[in-house]
């Protein structure tokens, strides 16, 4: 995963959720994170590495998750300017599918991070 | 191909609701339009935001939120739709690159979803969402970090669909992140053993869970006496269909969620992120509501949406409501409260709104309800004790016809 552009921009962002997960929680999410490495904001996010959802023919399971044959794909954040925020991190749930084995199921959530003063160097 | 194949015209704002730095901002993005195809997606962006509204919460965030249509000029018509999949093998010229076929199914529609939000950041830089619609009549959708969908009214079983559907549940994902509450990933019957059992761990997303109380989660919404809910008797196989359904606004938890058989949970029998055409369930309502409640202004009155005769009867409900906080439906002569600000608050609006839309009893306990909360403020005790007989006789014979369940 990398970061490729940002933006600051004059706009409301969403409420933040719980700081911290409760204890073995799973899934994805990003967060601020301050100079203590303490979470100052958090919000999860629909995992990006995730097959991808289709609709489907069938009446009642309208929808169904496939693998996604494009190689790179592209998701957004909006992060609020927070005084005190150091670094913006990202956990990430490894891509799974319906023919993985137990060890992949486990496999735990990859974490992705970035200091916000090399953000804003590359701010638009 | 991509942006030598078309012309980005411009964003117009078609629902506004004020400054963009103060709203939520959704961009529909114009895919497989011609310059003189652009009145259709108009319509179709027109048609989309209808639909929205009409979808709990959004109805209540109504001021909130900002629409925007970003007009983009495509050189041909349509999406991709490769032979191999059984399509047509039309290759149309398009700016953004939809094509059907993804991952060798007709119906996976996807495009260059990095080039369209870069395209929508240079037009829209404040946007929350991008959802792109297609202008094609053959059913597809697909979503991600920005949801794609045809145009198309019908499946390839020739079933009507409301393509509006699939771009709300990808903004369930995408915005709101919550997860997808049906029980396979592939679908019944074709997964293997690894959708049989939820692992142990917690999911992050707000609706669904490992604990068979929702402890932490939404127990605090829960509205039946029986947890689980629904258990599965064959974690080898998808959890059964309860007949009659339970209505969206029992919540309870139900197991069959997150991909898998056995061990998650939901919090209601049916919600859009299980199934389309469905309503959010409370749990998923609750989440949207608090999301978008930062993004509301302090005032919000449509002239065009009062109508003095319905707002008459949502004043009896509400002035109920002020009263006591609450209803009673009898149910086998059992007194079942009802939290109008709960899951059922929707359900009782839209009746009240849209009376002559609502099923016989739905109407008839809506109105025993209002009629009951009046009756209780009449002093004379001989006409008080008479209003609530004949209201209570009103409301047991409707509730008798609402769907039969379990109510703590």
């Amino acid at each position: 995963m990398k970061l490729v552009s940002s933006q600051r921009l004059n706009m409301v962002v969403p409420p933040p959720q719980a700081l911290v997960p409760k204890r073995d929680t799973r899934g994805s999410w990003f967060e601020l994170r301050d100079r203590e490495d303490r979470p100052v904001y958090r919000r999860t996010i629909d995992n990006p590495q995730q097959g991808m959802e289709v609709v489907a023919d069938g009446p009642g399971d309208a929808l169904r998750r496939i693998d996604d044959d494009r190689g790179v794909r592209a998701f957004f954040v909006i992060v609020p300017d927070i005084a005190g925020a150091r670094k913006f991190v990202v956990h990430a749930e490894p891509r799974r599918t319906s023919r993985d084995d137990a060890a992949k199921m486990a496999a735990t959530a990859a974490t992705y991070e970035f200091d916000l003063s090399d953000i804003d160097k590359g701010a638009q | 191909m991509g942006v030598a194949d078309g012309t980005v015209i411009g964003a117009v704002k078609i629902v506004d609701n004020g400054d963009p730095a103060e709203r939520f901002n959704l961009v529909l993005v114009a895919e497989g339009y011609r310059e003189s195809e652009l009145g259709k997606f108009a319509e179709d962006a027109q048609h989309f935001a209808n639909g929205l509204f009409g979808v709990a919460p959004f109805d209540d965030h109504r001021c909130a939120i900002n629409i925007w249509r970003l007009d983009v000029a495509s050189d041909e018509s349509g999406a991709d739709d490769p032979a191999a999949c059984g399509g047509t093998g039309a290759t149309p010229d398009t700016y953004f690159d939809a094509r059907f076929c993804n991952g060798g199914i007709r119906r996976a529609l996807v495009c260059d979803s990095s080039l369209v939000l870069s395209t929508v950041a240079a037009h829209v830089p404040q946007f929350h969402s991008a959802q792109v619609i297609v202008n094609s009549d053959v059913y597809g959708g697909t979503g991600g970090s920005v949801g794609v969908s045809s145009t198309a009214t019908k499946n390839s079983l020739g079933n009507d669909i409301d393509w509006r559907e699939i771009i709300i549940h990808e903004m369930g994902h995408s915005i709101f992140g919550l997860a997808d509450e049906y029980f396979y990933y592939a679908g019944c019957g074709i997964d293997g053993p690894s959708q049989n059992q939820h692992s142990d761990f917690e999911p992050s997303q707000p609706n669904v869970t490992i604990s068979p109380t929702a402890t932490g989660k939404w127990d605090d919404l829960i509205n039946v006496s029986t947890l689980p809910t629904q258990s599965n008797p064959n974690c080898s196989q998808c959890p059964p269909d309860l007949v009659p359904e339970p209505p969206n606004f029992v919540v309870g938890t139900y197991e069959g969620a997150h991909y898998t058989h056995c061990g998650a949970y939901r919090p209601s029998y049916n919600c859009k992120m299980r199934v389309l055409g469905e309503p959010f369930c409370a749990v998923c309502q609750r989440e949207i509501h608090e999301f978008l409640t930062p993004f509301d202004p302090d005032f919000c009155f449509k002239f065009d949406r009062l109508d003095l005769s319905r707002w008459v009867a949502v004043a009896t409900i509400l002035f109920g409501v002020i009263q006591d906080g609450g209803g009673v439906i009898i149910v086998g002569g059992k007194p079942i409260p009802i939290d109008p600000w709960g899951p059922l608050r929707h359900s009782l609006w839209a009746a009240m709104a849209n009376p002559h839309d609502a099923s016989p009893a739905m109407r008839d306990t809506i109105v025993g309800l209002a009629m009951d909360h009046l009756s209780s403020l009449v002093s004379s005790d001989a006409h008080r004790k008479q209003l609530q007989t004949q209201t209570r006789a009103l409301l047991e014979e409707a509730a008798a016809e609402l769907p039969a369940y379990v109510i703590r």
